[in-house]
Protein backbone atom coordinates (compact mmCIF):
# COMPACT_ATOMS: atom_id res chain seq x y z
CA UNK A 1 0.00 0.00 0.00
CA UNK A 2 1.46 3.37 -0.95
CA UNK A 3 1.94 5.99 1.81
CA UNK A 4 -0.64 8.25 0.07
CA UNK A 5 -3.29 5.67 0.92
CA UNK A 6 -2.85 6.40 4.64
CA UNK A 7 -5.03 9.06 6.24
CA UNK A 8 -3.99 12.61 7.08
CA UNK A 9 -4.14 13.01 10.83
CA UNK A 10 -6.61 15.64 12.02
CA UNK A 11 -6.74 16.92 15.64
CA UNK A 12 -10.04 15.08 16.28
CA UNK A 13 -8.54 11.79 15.02
CA UNK A 14 -5.52 12.23 17.30
CA UNK A 15 -7.78 13.00 20.29
CA UNK A 16 -9.92 9.92 19.52
CA UNK A 17 -6.88 7.63 19.36
CA UNK A 18 -5.41 9.03 22.59
CA UNK A 19 -8.65 8.76 24.58
CA UNK A 20 -9.73 5.32 23.34
CA UNK A 21 -6.11 4.18 23.68
CA UNK A 22 -6.09 5.26 27.33
CA UNK A 23 -9.41 3.64 28.20
CA UNK A 24 -8.57 0.47 26.24
CA UNK A 25 -5.23 0.31 28.03
CA UNK A 26 -6.90 0.74 31.40
CA UNK A 27 -9.28 -2.16 30.74
CA UNK A 28 -6.47 -4.32 29.28
CA UNK A 29 -4.25 -3.70 32.28
CA UNK A 30 -7.07 -4.89 34.51
CA UNK A 31 -8.69 -7.81 32.66
CA UNK A 32 -5.90 -8.70 30.21
CA UNK A 33 -7.62 -7.60 27.01
CA UNK A 34 -9.96 -5.02 25.57
CA UNK A 35 -9.95 -1.93 23.45
CA UNK A 36 -9.52 -3.55 20.04
CA UNK A 37 -13.25 -3.92 19.51
CA UNK A 38 -13.63 -0.12 19.70
CA UNK A 39 -10.28 0.89 18.19
CA UNK A 40 -10.55 -1.09 14.96
CA UNK A 41 -14.05 0.07 13.90
CA UNK A 42 -13.21 3.50 15.34
CA UNK A 43 -10.17 3.86 13.08
CA UNK A 44 -12.24 2.67 10.13
CA UNK A 45 -14.79 5.41 10.86
CA UNK A 46 -11.89 7.91 10.61
CA UNK A 47 -11.29 6.68 7.06
CA UNK A 48 -8.57 4.11 7.76
CA UNK A 49 -8.89 1.02 5.49
CA UNK A 50 -10.00 -2.05 7.50
CA UNK A 51 -6.80 -4.02 7.00
CA UNK A 52 -4.63 -1.04 8.06
CA UNK A 53 -6.83 -0.55 11.14
CA UNK A 54 -6.33 -4.20 12.14
CA UNK A 55 -2.57 -4.01 11.47
CA UNK A 56 -2.10 -0.75 13.36
CA UNK A 57 -4.15 -2.01 16.28
CA UNK A 58 -1.93 -5.12 16.50
CA UNK A 59 1.18 -2.92 16.36
CA UNK A 60 0.07 -1.06 19.49
CA UNK A 61 -1.22 -4.24 21.15
CA UNK A 62 2.04 -6.11 21.58
CA UNK A 63 4.12 -3.29 23.15
CA UNK A 64 1.15 -2.47 25.38
CA UNK A 65 0.84 -6.11 26.44
CA UNK A 66 4.60 -6.22 27.04
CA UNK A 67 4.48 -3.24 29.39
CA UNK A 68 1.38 -4.62 31.14
CA UNK A 69 2.88 -8.08 31.55
CA UNK A 70 6.12 -6.60 32.91
CA UNK A 71 4.20 -4.51 35.43
CA UNK A 72 1.92 -7.32 36.59
CA UNK A 73 4.83 -9.73 36.74
CA UNK A 74 6.34 -7.37 39.33
CA UNK A 75 3.20 -7.99 41.40
CA UNK A 76 3.73 -11.76 41.04
CA UNK A 77 0.60 -12.25 38.91
CA UNK A 78 2.02 -13.55 35.60
CA UNK A 79 2.51 -17.24 34.91
CA UNK A 80 4.99 -16.93 32.05
CA UNK A 81 5.15 -20.69 31.43
CA UNK A 82 1.37 -20.96 31.11
CA UNK A 83 1.31 -17.87 28.88
CA UNK A 84 3.93 -19.30 26.53
CA UNK A 85 2.23 -22.72 26.30
CA UNK A 86 -1.06 -21.00 25.47
CA UNK A 87 0.60 -18.57 23.05
CA UNK A 88 2.15 -21.44 21.07
CA UNK A 89 -1.22 -22.76 19.95
CA UNK A 90 -2.93 -19.36 20.05
CA UNK A 91 -0.73 -18.36 17.12
CA UNK A 92 -1.88 -21.48 15.24
CA UNK A 93 -5.51 -20.72 16.12
CA UNK A 94 -5.12 -17.18 14.84
CA UNK A 95 -3.62 -18.42 11.58
CA UNK A 96 -6.38 -21.02 11.12
CA UNK A 97 -9.08 -18.48 12.03
CA UNK A 98 -7.71 -16.03 9.45
CA UNK A 99 -8.05 -18.80 6.84
CA UNK A 100 -11.68 -19.41 7.82
CA UNK A 101 -12.32 -15.67 7.54
CA UNK A 102 -10.80 -15.58 4.06
CA UNK A 103 -12.89 -18.58 2.93
CA UNK A 104 -16.10 -17.01 4.22
CA UNK A 105 -15.25 -13.68 2.58
CA UNK A 106 -14.49 -15.41 -0.74
CA UNK A 107 -17.75 -17.38 -0.64
CA UNK A 108 -20.23 -14.94 0.94
CA UNK A 109 -18.52 -11.53 0.59
CA UNK A 110 -17.91 -8.84 3.21
CA UNK A 111 -21.44 -9.13 4.67
CA UNK A 112 -20.99 -12.89 5.16
CA UNK A 113 -17.71 -12.30 6.94
CA UNK A 114 -19.25 -9.61 9.15
CA UNK A 115 -22.18 -11.90 9.95
CA UNK A 116 -19.79 -14.71 10.96
CA UNK A 117 -17.82 -12.34 13.23
CA UNK A 118 -20.97 -10.93 14.82
CA UNK A 119 -22.52 -14.36 15.43
CA UNK A 120 -19.21 -15.47 17.02
CA UNK A 121 -19.31 -12.36 19.22
CA UNK A 122 -22.92 -12.86 20.29
CA UNK A 123 -22.76 -16.63 20.95
CA UNK A 124 -19.40 -16.71 22.75
CA UNK A 125 -19.76 -13.51 24.74
CA UNK A 126 -23.35 -14.18 25.84
CA UNK A 127 -22.60 -17.70 27.10
CA UNK A 128 -19.21 -17.00 28.68
CA UNK A 129 -20.23 -13.53 29.92
CA UNK A 130 -23.31 -14.98 31.64
CA UNK A 131 -21.27 -17.61 33.52
CA UNK A 132 -18.58 -15.10 34.53
CA UNK A 133 -21.22 -12.64 35.75
CA UNK A 134 -23.07 -15.36 37.70
CA UNK A 135 -19.83 -16.34 39.40
CA UNK A 136 -18.92 -12.70 40.17
CA UNK A 137 -22.38 -12.03 41.69
CA UNK A 138 -22.12 -15.21 43.80
CA UNK A 139 -18.68 -14.17 45.12
CA UNK A 140 -19.91 -10.63 45.81
CA UNK A 141 -23.00 -11.80 47.71
CA UNK A 142 -21.27 -14.51 49.73
CA UNK A 143 -18.08 -12.53 50.32
CA UNK A 144 -16.25 -15.84 49.79
CA UNK A 145 -12.76 -16.23 48.36
CA UNK A 146 -12.37 -17.50 44.80
CA UNK A 147 -12.52 -21.30 44.62
CA UNK A 148 -11.36 -23.70 41.95
CA UNK A 149 -14.34 -24.64 39.77
CA UNK A 150 -15.65 -28.22 39.65
CA UNK A 151 -14.57 -28.47 36.01
CA UNK A 152 -11.04 -27.30 36.85
CA UNK A 153 -10.82 -29.79 39.74
CA UNK A 154 -11.71 -32.57 37.28
CA UNK A 155 -9.13 -31.28 34.74
CA UNK A 156 -6.49 -31.21 37.50
CA UNK A 157 -7.40 -34.78 38.45
CA UNK A 158 -6.79 -36.14 34.94
CA UNK A 159 -3.28 -37.63 34.93
CA UNK A 160 -1.86 -38.14 31.44
CA UNK A 161 1.72 -39.37 31.81
CA UNK A 162 4.34 -37.24 30.09
CA UNK A 163 2.02 -34.28 29.61
CA UNK A 164 1.61 -32.96 33.15
CA UNK A 165 3.00 -29.48 33.87
CA UNK A 166 2.96 -27.61 37.16
CA UNK A 167 2.24 -23.94 36.57
CA UNK A 168 3.73 -22.43 39.69
CA UNK A 169 2.22 -18.93 39.72
CA UNK A 170 -1.21 -20.17 38.64
CA UNK A 171 -0.80 -22.85 41.29
CA UNK A 172 -2.26 -25.56 39.12
CA UNK A 173 -0.93 -28.85 37.75
CA UNK A 174 -2.67 -29.89 34.56
CA UNK A 175 -1.99 -31.78 31.36
CA UNK A 176 -0.86 -29.57 28.49
CA UNK A 177 -3.40 -31.49 26.41
CA UNK A 178 -5.98 -29.19 28.04
CA UNK A 179 -3.81 -26.07 27.81
CA UNK A 180 -3.02 -26.33 24.09
CA UNK A 181 -6.64 -26.49 22.80
CA UNK A 182 -7.51 -23.57 25.07
CA UNK A 183 -4.68 -21.56 23.53
CA UNK A 184 -5.91 -22.56 20.08
CA UNK A 185 -9.45 -21.37 20.91
CA UNK A 186 -8.03 -18.09 22.21
CA UNK A 187 -6.22 -17.50 18.92
CA UNK A 188 -9.23 -18.54 16.90
CA UNK A 189 -11.42 -16.04 18.72
CA UNK A 190 -8.75 -13.35 18.44
CA UNK A 191 -8.68 -13.81 14.67
CA UNK A 192 -12.42 -13.26 14.37
CA UNK A 193 -13.34 -10.75 17.09
CA UNK A 194 -9.86 -9.37 17.90
CA UNK A 195 -10.24 -10.09 21.63
CA UNK A 196 -9.03 -13.62 22.34
CA UNK A 197 -8.91 -12.85 26.04
CA UNK A 198 -12.68 -13.21 26.24
CA UNK A 199 -12.15 -16.98 25.92
CA UNK A 200 -8.55 -17.24 27.19
CA UNK A 201 -9.08 -15.63 30.59
CA UNK A 202 -12.32 -17.45 31.56
CA UNK A 203 -10.73 -20.65 30.16
CA UNK A 204 -7.68 -20.32 32.41
CA UNK A 205 -9.95 -19.63 35.41
CA UNK A 206 -12.72 -22.21 34.95
CA UNK A 207 -10.91 -24.93 32.98
CA UNK A 208 -7.37 -24.83 34.36
CA UNK A 209 -8.11 -23.49 37.84
CA UNK A 210 -5.93 -20.35 37.70
CA UNK A 211 -6.91 -17.43 39.99
CA UNK A 212 -8.55 -14.60 38.05
CA UNK A 213 -5.69 -12.21 38.84
CA UNK A 214 -3.17 -14.65 37.37
CA UNK A 215 -5.38 -15.51 34.38
CA UNK A 216 -5.92 -11.87 33.41
CA UNK A 217 -2.21 -11.07 33.82
CA UNK A 218 -1.10 -14.17 31.89
CA UNK A 219 -3.40 -13.22 29.02
CA UNK A 220 -1.05 -10.27 28.44
CA UNK A 221 1.77 -12.71 27.59
CA UNK A 222 -0.48 -14.38 25.00
CA UNK A 223 -1.54 -10.98 23.64
CA UNK A 224 2.13 -9.98 23.32
CA UNK A 225 3.08 -13.09 21.33
CA UNK A 226 0.02 -12.95 19.06
CA UNK A 227 0.35 -9.18 18.57
CA UNK A 228 4.03 -9.45 17.70
CA UNK A 229 3.45 -12.22 15.14
CA UNK A 230 0.43 -10.43 13.68
CA UNK A 231 2.25 -7.11 13.38
CA UNK A 232 5.14 -8.71 11.55
CA UNK A 233 2.76 -10.49 9.17
CA UNK A 234 0.99 -7.23 8.29
CA UNK A 235 4.29 -5.30 8.15
CA UNK A 236 5.46 -7.70 5.43
CA UNK A 237 2.58 -6.29 3.36
CA UNK A 238 3.45 -2.67 4.27
CA UNK A 239 0.10 -2.27 6.02
CA UNK A 240 1.08 -0.88 9.44
CA UNK A 241 0.40 2.84 9.96
CA UNK A 242 3.04 3.42 12.61
CA UNK A 243 1.66 6.91 13.41
CA UNK A 244 -1.74 5.50 14.38
CA UNK A 245 -0.18 2.65 16.35
CA UNK A 246 2.14 4.92 18.34
CA UNK A 247 -0.60 7.47 19.03
CA UNK A 248 -2.80 4.73 20.49
CA UNK A 249 0.22 3.49 22.45
CA UNK A 250 0.78 7.01 23.82
CA UNK A 251 -2.56 6.87 25.64
CA UNK A 252 -2.71 3.14 26.26
CA UNK A 253 0.54 2.91 28.24
CA UNK A 254 -0.84 5.47 30.73
CA UNK A 255 -3.97 3.31 30.89
CA UNK A 256 -2.31 -0.07 31.21
CA UNK A 257 -0.09 1.10 34.07
CA UNK A 258 -3.16 2.37 35.92
CA UNK A 259 -5.17 -0.79 35.19
CA UNK A 260 -2.31 -2.98 36.43
CA UNK A 261 -2.00 -0.93 39.62
CA UNK A 262 -5.79 -1.20 39.96
CA UNK A 263 -5.59 -4.99 40.31
CA UNK A 264 -3.74 -4.49 43.61
CA UNK A 265 -6.51 -2.24 44.97
CA UNK A 266 -9.56 -4.42 44.48
CA UNK A 267 -10.85 -7.85 45.41
CA UNK A 268 -10.10 -10.45 42.69
CA UNK A 269 -13.78 -10.96 41.82
CA UNK A 270 -13.82 -7.40 40.42
CA UNK A 271 -11.86 -8.75 37.43
CA UNK A 272 -14.85 -11.00 36.72
CA UNK A 273 -17.33 -8.13 37.20
CA UNK A 274 -15.50 -5.93 34.68
CA UNK A 275 -14.98 -8.77 32.22
CA UNK A 276 -18.62 -9.90 32.32
CA UNK A 277 -19.91 -6.32 31.98
CA UNK A 278 -17.73 -5.60 28.96
CA UNK A 279 -18.54 -8.96 27.34
CA UNK A 280 -22.30 -8.70 27.74
CA UNK A 281 -22.52 -5.10 26.49
CA UNK A 282 -20.34 -6.00 23.47
CA UNK A 283 -22.63 -8.98 22.81
CA UNK A 284 -25.64 -6.61 22.71
CA UNK A 285 -23.72 -4.30 20.38
CA UNK A 286 -23.03 -7.11 17.91
CA UNK A 287 -26.56 -8.52 18.18
CA UNK A 288 -27.88 -5.11 17.07
CA UNK A 289 -26.10 -5.29 13.71
CA UNK A 290 -27.13 -8.86 12.87
CA UNK A 291 -30.23 -7.66 10.91
CA UNK A 292 -27.96 -5.36 8.86
CA UNK A 293 -25.72 -8.20 7.66
CA UNK A 294 -28.71 -10.53 7.15
CA UNK A 295 -30.28 -7.86 4.91
CA UNK A 296 -27.04 -7.41 2.95
CA UNK A 297 -27.03 -11.18 2.35
CA UNK A 298 -30.66 -11.07 1.20
CA UNK A 299 -31.85 -13.16 4.17
CA UNK A 300 -33.87 -10.34 5.78
CA UNK A 301 -35.33 -7.00 4.79
CA UNK A 302 -34.56 -3.93 6.87
CA UNK A 303 -35.00 -0.31 5.78
CA UNK A 304 -31.69 1.50 5.01
CA UNK A 305 -32.41 4.27 7.54
CA UNK A 306 -33.01 1.65 10.22
CA UNK A 307 -29.79 -0.14 9.20
CA UNK A 308 -27.83 3.09 9.61
CA UNK A 309 -29.39 3.67 13.01
CA UNK A 310 -28.59 0.09 14.10
CA UNK A 311 -24.96 0.48 13.03
CA UNK A 312 -24.60 3.74 14.97
CA UNK A 313 -26.30 2.31 18.05
CA UNK A 314 -24.07 -0.76 17.84
CA UNK A 315 -20.91 1.38 17.82
CA UNK A 316 -22.29 3.44 20.72
CA UNK A 317 -22.73 0.20 22.69
CA UNK A 318 -19.11 -0.78 21.93
CA UNK A 319 -17.93 2.56 23.34
CA UNK A 320 -20.30 2.09 26.28
CA UNK A 321 -18.79 -1.36 26.99
CA UNK A 322 -15.30 0.08 27.23
CA UNK A 323 -16.41 3.13 29.20
CA UNK A 324 -18.41 0.96 31.64
CA UNK A 325 -15.34 -1.24 32.20
CA UNK A 326 -13.15 1.80 32.86
CA UNK A 327 -15.81 3.35 35.12
CA UNK A 328 -16.05 0.22 37.29
CA UNK A 329 -12.25 -0.05 37.57
CA UNK A 330 -11.72 3.59 38.54
CA UNK A 331 -14.75 3.48 40.88
CA UNK A 332 -13.46 0.36 42.62
CA UNK A 333 -9.99 1.91 42.98
CA UNK A 334 -11.43 5.12 44.45
CA UNK A 335 -13.63 3.17 46.91
CA UNK A 336 -10.67 1.09 47.99
CA UNK A 337 -8.54 4.24 48.35
CA UNK A 338 -11.14 5.94 50.58
CA UNK A 339 -11.54 2.89 52.82
CA UNK A 340 -7.79 2.52 53.31
CA UNK B 1 11.36 10.24 35.21
CA UNK B 2 12.91 13.22 33.41
CA UNK B 3 15.16 10.97 31.36
CA UNK B 4 12.38 8.61 30.27
CA UNK B 5 10.06 11.58 29.67
CA UNK B 6 12.66 13.25 27.46
CA UNK B 7 13.23 9.97 25.58
CA UNK B 8 9.49 9.55 25.04
CA UNK B 9 9.09 13.14 23.79
CA UNK B 10 12.08 12.65 21.49
CA UNK B 11 10.58 9.47 20.00
CA UNK B 12 7.25 11.14 19.23
CA UNK B 13 8.90 14.35 17.97
CA UNK B 14 11.08 12.43 15.50
CA UNK B 15 8.12 10.29 14.37
CA UNK B 16 5.90 13.27 13.55
CA UNK B 17 8.61 15.73 12.41
CA UNK B 18 9.68 13.19 9.77
CA UNK B 19 6.18 11.76 9.22
CA UNK B 20 6.41 11.51 5.42
CA UNK B 21 9.88 9.96 5.39
CA UNK B 22 8.90 7.53 8.15
CA UNK B 23 5.77 6.41 6.33
CA UNK B 24 7.74 5.91 3.10
CA UNK B 25 10.29 3.68 4.82
CA UNK B 26 7.89 1.85 7.15
CA UNK B 27 5.54 0.76 4.38
CA UNK B 28 8.28 -0.73 2.21
CA UNK B 29 7.96 -4.48 1.86
CA UNK B 30 11.45 -5.31 0.60
CA UNK B 31 14.52 -6.33 2.58
CA UNK B 32 14.50 -5.71 6.31
CA UNK B 33 12.08 -2.74 6.15
CA UNK B 34 9.10 -4.72 7.58
CA UNK B 35 11.09 -5.06 10.81
CA UNK B 36 11.01 -1.27 11.32
CA UNK B 37 7.45 -1.02 12.77
CA UNK B 38 8.20 -3.88 15.17
CA UNK B 39 11.50 -2.36 16.34
CA UNK B 40 9.91 1.06 16.68
CA UNK B 41 7.13 -0.34 18.85
CA UNK B 42 9.72 -1.93 21.15
CA UNK B 43 11.70 1.33 21.45
CA UNK B 44 8.56 3.38 22.18
CA UNK B 45 7.33 0.84 24.74
CA UNK B 46 10.66 1.04 26.53
CA UNK B 47 10.85 4.85 26.66
CA UNK B 48 7.16 5.66 27.08
CA UNK B 49 6.50 2.62 29.28
CA UNK B 50 9.15 3.76 31.78
CA UNK B 51 7.80 7.31 31.69
CA UNK B 52 4.19 6.28 32.33
CA UNK B 53 5.27 4.07 35.25
CA UNK B 54 7.08 7.02 36.88
CA UNK B 55 4.16 9.32 36.03
CA UNK B 56 1.65 7.39 38.17
CA UNK B 57 4.23 6.99 40.92
CA UNK B 58 4.78 10.76 41.06
CA UNK B 59 1.00 11.25 41.02
CA UNK B 60 0.85 9.10 44.14
CA UNK B 61 -0.92 6.16 42.50
CA UNK B 62 1.04 3.11 43.56
CA UNK B 63 0.31 -0.59 44.02
CA UNK B 64 -1.53 -1.20 47.27
CA UNK B 65 0.07 -4.53 48.20
CA UNK B 66 2.02 -7.32 46.58
CA UNK B 67 -0.85 -9.42 45.26
CA UNK B 68 1.21 -12.58 45.38
CA UNK B 69 0.68 -12.59 49.16
CA UNK B 70 -3.07 -12.59 48.72
CA UNK B 71 -2.91 -15.41 46.20
CA UNK B 72 -0.94 -17.52 48.63
CA UNK B 73 -3.35 -16.88 51.52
Amino acid sequence: MSPEAFITLEPHSVAFLLIVGFIGGLVSGFIGSGGAFVLTPGMMSLGVPGVVAVASNLCHKFPKALVGAYKRNKYGQVDITLGLWMAATASLGMWWGAGIQQDIRARYGEAGSNLYVSVAFVVVLTIVGYFVLRDAVRLYRSGAQEETSRLARWVQSVEIPGTMVHFRVANTRVSVLFVLPLGFATGLLASSIAVGGFIGVPGMIYLLGAPSLVASATELVIAFVMGLGGTFKFALGGLVDIRLAMLILLGSLFGIQLGAIGTTFVKPFMIKVVMATVMLIVAVSRALVLPVYLTQLGLASVDSAVMKMLERTSFAFMVLALAAGAFIIVGAMLRSYRHA
Amino acid sequence: MLLSGAASVLCYTVLFAYEKEVMLLFTRTDGWYPVLPVLTAFVFSLAHGAFTAYFWEVMGVQARRPVVQELEE
